[in-house]
């Protein structure tokens, strides 16, 4: 599978909620607790089952950028989140980026 | 784009950034949901009184609020009692919280959970269980709360929920009795890396009884406990006039079982009831709150002036039991601020 068609999904053991157009991410297990700034919380809020190709295409209709450039960016993001355990890949996704 | 999408650079204190988004939030990120005020123990300090009958919530009046929590920006909640593990319905409502994104935490004395109970609450998405251990010697621990086996229920749940990787803390309330047990208990949650939080004060019930108050520890325990740098208390902080004078009203609301909103277990005071009102509405438009969020060290001289204020956490709720106004001390606080100052000097 090529990782763009991967589907990552939020951890079921975290709590996150939009406050004040961000998005507040609390993983107390890990200790940890961030505030995504507008662009980051688009692309978390399409961890709902798309795959990363289809993210890149959500985030180049709300922002200007070429697709190439958001495949860059979200796969990067999601490297980061998955370091702080705030997402895992969707079961049967079982490769890493 | 690439230098828009990043998230806030993380704070070394986590806590100083959750303060900063509460601060500008329009609700309060936490929540408190006594689910029942039964309790199958009868531990004489609880702040809970026996069940009048005001009845409990239904699971379906509880998703329901759960649901207004999560649209109002709640992150984390807490379920509480009474003994919540009385509820048959307790894994479904830890389930439903988690499914909402909340984190989800649970105080129980654990005395009814098997170790399949405690895997159950994991698996429902429970991220921490509260257990309360009253002294180090299971005997002691059993005849306080009136139940055996209490003891080894709480602390292999403890164990059984650390191991399948769920934070397992320990609320110890340091008595007259315990004392000089405190240090034992805390050497324990160390050698087992559970956290743990020593409460060094005893409340009135949310009646008002005092009967509680017999347990309370006197001022050379206080200062043989403070003694132990791992129990320094947190709220310890510099005042002026305008500081606020507790957290009441702007941490999130204690939502008791029939549905009451309360500021904290230990004032009395209702803003209104879920069961009649959305919970944002209610939390928002109370007087009572702005009348609490108002309050100010300096509204009381004698508080303002005091020279063990820096030691002082003191408790509108206690004073309105003590005396009846919340703007002045509670002799219990005035108490508590000279031992502290007492036991810091010593050290």
């Amino acid at each position: 599978m090529d990782s763009i068609d991967r589907v990552y999904l939020p951890n079921p053991r975290i709590a996150y909620r939009k406050i004040n157009g961000d998005m507040v991410i609390v993983h107390t297990l890990e200790n940890k607790l961030v505030r995504l700034n507008p662009t980051a919380t688009v692309m978390w809020e399409n961890l709902d089952g798309k795959t990363v190709a289809e993210i890149a295409r959500e985030v180049c209709a709300q922002f200007e950028v070429d697709e190439e450039e958001a495949l860059r960016d979200i796969v990067e993001f999601i490297d980061h989140l998955i370091e702080r355990g705030f997402v895992e890949v969707s079961p049967g996704n079982s490769e890493s980026l | 784009m690439r230098s828009d999408r990043r998230e806030e650079s993380y704070c070394t204190d986590q806590s100083a950034l959750w303060d900063r988004i509460e601060a500008t939030a329009p609700f309060p990120l936490s929540a408190i949901i006594a689910v029942t005020e039964r309790c199958n123990l009868s531990c004489p300090h609880c702040y809970v009184p026996d069940p009048g009958d005001g009845g409990e919530m239904t699971t379906s009046q509880i998703v329901n609020l759960l649901d207004q929590l999560a649209d109002a920006g709640v992150l984390k909640l807490t379920y509480t009692g009474g003994e919540p593990a009385l509820r048959p319905d307790l894994a479904e409502l830890v389930k439903a919280a988690a499914t909402r994104h909340f984190e989800v935490h649970l105080k129980s004395s654990a005395s009814l959970l098997d170790l399949e109970d405690v895997d159950d609450l994991w698996e429902a998405g429970l991220a921490e269980l509260n257990v309360s251990l009253y002294s180090d010697r299971p005997e002691e621990h059993d005849d306080f709360v009136g139940l055996d086996g209490a003891w080894k229920r709480a602390v292999d749940s403890l164990t059984r929920f650390k191991s399948r990787g769920g934070i397992a803390r320990v609320s110890v309330v340091a008595m007259n009795w315990n004392a000089a047990r405190v240090s034992a208990i805390v050497d324990r949650c160390e050698e087992n890396d559970w956290p743990y939080i020593v409460d060094i004060r005893v409340s009135v019930t949310e009646d008002g009884s005092m009967a509680p108050c017999r347990f309370r520890v006197d001022e050379e325990a206080v200062v043989k406990l403070l003694a132990d740098d791992r129990l320094v208390s947190p709220g310890t902080r510099e005042k002026s006039a305008d500081s606020i004078v507790c957290l009441a009203g702007r941490r999130g609301p204690y939502i008791r079982a029939d549905g009451e909103v309360w500021a904290c277990p230990s004032l009395s005071w209702s803003f209104g009831n879920v069961l009649h009102k959305p919970i944002v509405e209610i939390w928002n438009g109370s007087k009572v709150r702005e009348k609490l969020l108002s309050l100010r060290w300096g509204d009381s001289k004698r508080c303002g002036d005091c020279e063990f204020k820096y030691a002082c956490e003191r408790c509108p709720g206690d004073a309105v039991w003590e005396h009846g106004d919340h703007e002045k001390p509670s002799e219990y606080d005035c108490f508590l601020a000279r031992a502290r100052t007492r036991a810091w000097a010593g050290r």
